[in-house]
């Protein structure tokens, strides 16, 4: 429901950019995005780590990872978009805010806005997937919601598996949201 | 702009130790300010007349590549499953 939420704020954003005169200075995105970086790290100081998961929470994060990047390059054989682009739009892992103001300001708007809709949709895949799948695997539960594990999908993973996958999903979300700015800038130096 | 970023996120895991942090979450500041960054997203997409004129290509690549990177996850999070119960 949220997702959508955000689906649309981008939607009105689009229409009033491309329908009226009204502009944003260009520092805006960037400073917004800054305040949030800062203040997920304040809220998350808080939380306590556990390492007795380490683990197996390791093995999930490279479940995550491989399994977004060999569903990528199985995409990039039929398209026209290089394989470095497509990997680097894969590594927002669902961190659609920060992935796509990268892309855009390192790379093209165009990919940014690619950047931008993918990781949305995977966060809906998400926020649609946890229901019905949290019966069959928990892992793969944690593992489509990417980076999103950690915030907006916490709430629906706690709700429909038990508190060991909550824990996971917390921590698996933790390394693999570190783990976006990097891949994503990674990946774009090869796409120059 | 990776590192400022990485920085600034230690910046706040450090600090909010000696900060009250209950009102992040009691008025959602974070919904609200992800809301703004959609919106300003949103505008800087909408006023990019090259972005606008390829939106159907961008939305079926951002569907597609979504798609196939959830696929992927699912596929290799049930594999290692069945690997670890072993």
């Amino acid at each position: 429901m949220m997702a959508l939420f955000l689906l649309s704020s981008v939607v009105v954003g689009v229409l009033v950019g491309r329908f009226t005169g009204f502009r944003l200075p260009d520092w805006s995105v960037n400073v917004v995005l800054y305040v949030i970086i800062f203040l997920v790290g304040v809220d998350l100081s808080k939380e306590k780590l556990r390492f007795d998961v380490a683990l197996k929470v390791l093995l999930t994060v490279v479940g995550t990872v491989l399994g977004t990047y060999s569903g990528a390059l199985i995409f990039s054989l039929f398209s026209s978009l290089k394989i470095s682009e497509i990997l680097a739009v894969a590594s927002g892992f669902g961190w659609y805010s920060l992935s796509a103001v990268i892309v855009s300001n390192v790379h093209s708007a165009q990919l940014g806005a690619i950047a931008f809709f993918s990781n949305v949709l995977r966060e809906l895949y998400a926020i649609v997937l946890t229901p019905v799948l949290s019966k069959y695997s928990r892992n793969a539960v944690v593992s489509i919601a990417g980076a999103t594990s950690m915030d907006t999908l916490l709430g629906p993973i706690s709700h429909y598996t038990d508190r060991e996958t909550s824990l996971l999903a917390f921590a698996h979300g933790f390394i693999v949201t570190m783990l976006v700015p990097v891949m994503v800038n990674l990946f774009l130096v090869f796409s120059r | 702009m990776l590192f400022f970023l990485v920085l600034l996120f230690f910046a706040g895991f450090f600090l909010g130790r000696f900060l009250k942090t209950d009102w992040i979450r009691k008025y959602r500041v974070l919904i609200v300010l992800t809301f703004l960054l959609l919106f300003a997203l949103g505008v800087e997409i909408g006023s990019n007349e090259d972005v606008v004129v390829k939106l159907e290509s961008i939305l079926s690549s951002a569907f597609l590549i979504s798609t196939f990177a959830v696929l992927g996850s699912f596929v290799f999070a049930v594999i290692l499953e069945k690997v670890l119960r072993k």
